[in-house]
């Protein structure tokens, strides 16, 4: 069982050139195992806020802590032992001929010996369904296989904390779900899951805690089922939470006790309502 | 940034965008043949009069400056220390520093800044259509004109492809610090390879796009929304440089004006 750090963000403020402020006083923790996931508009700041967690981007003013010590002096270099972060387009990450290679190229910055190596990348392989294509070149293969390379490649290097910049775009439904059985697999084994996205559908799904970032900042932040009720973030932050979730949430106001944010969960608790009234 | 392009109502930046590339034209070669530094500073402060004549602020020239000052500086150090000439006027142990030596380093150098502002002038005060059009006018097909405009449109954004690329590459555990020349080189290399398989695979993309958007449509004549012409002012302008280039060619070729980097005139 992997013991993830808690991450904590205060008052981040930054800004990309003179004009534009990206981040203007934005708070937000990553809990101890948790899986986060980070919502709002396109620049709201999402992708800047993670990109603090590994010293990517360094704050104009306020601090990042991992276990409460200041990530200042630390380079990304060192911090990317404890915070991974899988970028939003893979063919960004992927860099070498081959997807071992690929693989290895993490684990190699760490100075790790070739054994050691060698066993991540065929864990990383085999955790991903890489295998057969562990000698092709990553520019060769689909978008959805160079993305789980992109991801596993991440994963040798076996971070507590894993941030994912919108992991399942472009993905068809099979993929994106199967990616997200391997997310769920590493949050079980205590990794920390921070996850930017515009789906909310993963949001109920997957996310144990959701945040809502608007204009730099961080608006609301709480279990899904809560967020998903307050429509007055919703609608600051452009959000719109699954059909099933709305359709629960106007059948609560109406009375009904319809409390899961997936169509199993809310027809479990449709069926006990109903069971309940035959009696 | 999304292109070099500095919006303004300037002089500069109303002038016929082949007016400005005629200015490039001649400058190069007659930045090329000058040799006295101090008529190199001259031209730099034409350029610098130019640029703020045009409204460009002093960040745009700083920006210039800063990445071709290192260029500069390391040719002006090699031409003075491995080119001597003349008395010498310092020996620091196999060093020989001369005067003809110094002379021609610092020619050398304040003639690449002078060059790289001479086009960024252009650049800066020209729109990539306005370039792009330029250039198919002078007698340039087409598809080159447009090869040149995205190309040069093409540039920020390898700039910020590389940037994310070398982020990706810290963000897998590559510590840049305290690694410098060789080293840097060699371990920023798999970014590089990254920048290149990305900048095929947006050339490629970029190349269909535009053949989804009719480029290359045989049995038509592309029409323009904002097309350029010469303005009497522009015939003035360009009567301008063909004068200074004509003063310039017979105070060089006849009196030996800056031909000689310790002398300004014989």
């Amino acid at each position: 069982m992997i013991e993830a750090p808690r991450l904590a963000a205060v008052d981040l403020w930054f800004s990309y050139g003179e004009h534009y402020a990206a981040l203007q006083g934005a708070d937000l923790n990553v809990e101890q195992g948790e899986f986060l996931a980070i919502v709002g508009q396109n620049g709201s700041g999402k992708s800047t806020l993670a990109k603090h967690f590994n010293g990517l981007l360094r704050p104009a003013k306020g601090r990042v802590t991992l276990d409460g010590l200041d990530i200042a002096e630390q380079s990304t270099g060192r911090l990317a032992r404890q915070v991974g972060y899988v970028f939003q387009n893979p063919d960004h990450q992927l860099f070498c001929p081959t997807v071992k290679e690929e693989l290895a190229l993490g684990p190699q910055y760490l100075g790790l010996d070739p054994v050691e190596v060698q066993e991540r990348v065929e864990s990383g392989l085999q955790a991903f369904g890489l295998q057969r294509w562990a000698d092709r070149g990553s520019g060769t293969l689909s978008f959805g296989l160079r993305r789980k390379v992109s991801v596993a490649a991440v994963f040798t290097m076996r971070p507590a904390v894993i941030i994912l910049d919108e992991p399942t775009t472009g993905l068809e439904w099979g993929s994106a779900a199967e990616l997200m059985s391997h997310f769920v697999a590493l949050n079980s084994q205590g990794h920390s899951m921070v996850m930017i996205t515009h789906d909310m559908q993963l949001v109920a799904r997957y996310a144990s805690r959701v945040a809502v970032m608007s204009e730099g900042r961080v608006v609301a932040q709480g279990e899904p089922q809560q967020i998903f009720r307050r429509e007055e973030v919703l609608h600051a932050a452009r959000i719109q939470p699954p059909q099933i979730v709305e359709l629960a949430r106007q059948l609560y106001a109406a009375g009904l006790e319809l409390e899961g944010l997936t169509v199993e969960a809310i027809c479990h608790d449709y069926l006990r309502l109903q069971g309940a009234a035959l009696g | 940034m999304v292109e070099f392009y500095v919006p303004g109502e300037s002089w500069i930046h109303r002038a016929d965008p082949r007016v400005k590339f005629a200015l490039v034209a001649v400058s190069i070669p007659g930045l090329l043949i000058l040799q006295h530094p101090l008529v190199l500073a001259g031209a730099l402060l034409v350029l610098n009069l130019l640029y703020t004549s045009a409204g460009l602020p002093a960040t745009k020239i700083w920006r210039v400056v800063r990445t071709i000052l290192p260029v500069s500086l390391l040719m002006m150090a090699l031409r003075a220390i491995f080119y001597p000439l003349g008395p010498e006027v310092l020996t620091v142990g196999p060093l020989h520093l001369t005067v003809g030596g110094l002379a021609q380093g610092a020619a050398l150098g304040l003639r690449l800044l002078a060059m790289a502002l001479s086009i960024f002038l252009w650049l800066f005060t020209t729109q990539s259509q306005g370039i792009v059009r330029g250039m198919v006018k002078l007698g340039l097909p087409y598809p080159w004109g447009l090869s040149v405009g995205l190309a040069l449109r093409f540039i920020p954004t390898l700039r910020e492809s590389y940037e994310t690329i070398t982020q990706a590459q810290r963000a897998r555990g590559l510590d840049l610090e305290g690694t410098g020349g060789l080293r840097r080189a060699r371990v920023l290399l798999p970014g590089f390879v990254a920048l290149m398989v990305s900048s095929f695979r947006t050339s490629e993309n970029l190349a269909r796009a535009l053949e989804a958007r009719a480029f290359g449509a045989r049995g038509v004549r592309r029409s323009y929304l904002a097309d350029i012409a010469f303005r009497p002012l522009d015939w003035v302008y360009l009567l301008l440089i063909a004068l200074v280039a004509a003063a310039l060619l017979f105070l060089h070729f006849r009196l030996g004006f800056g031909a000689d980097p310790l002398r300004l005139l014989p």
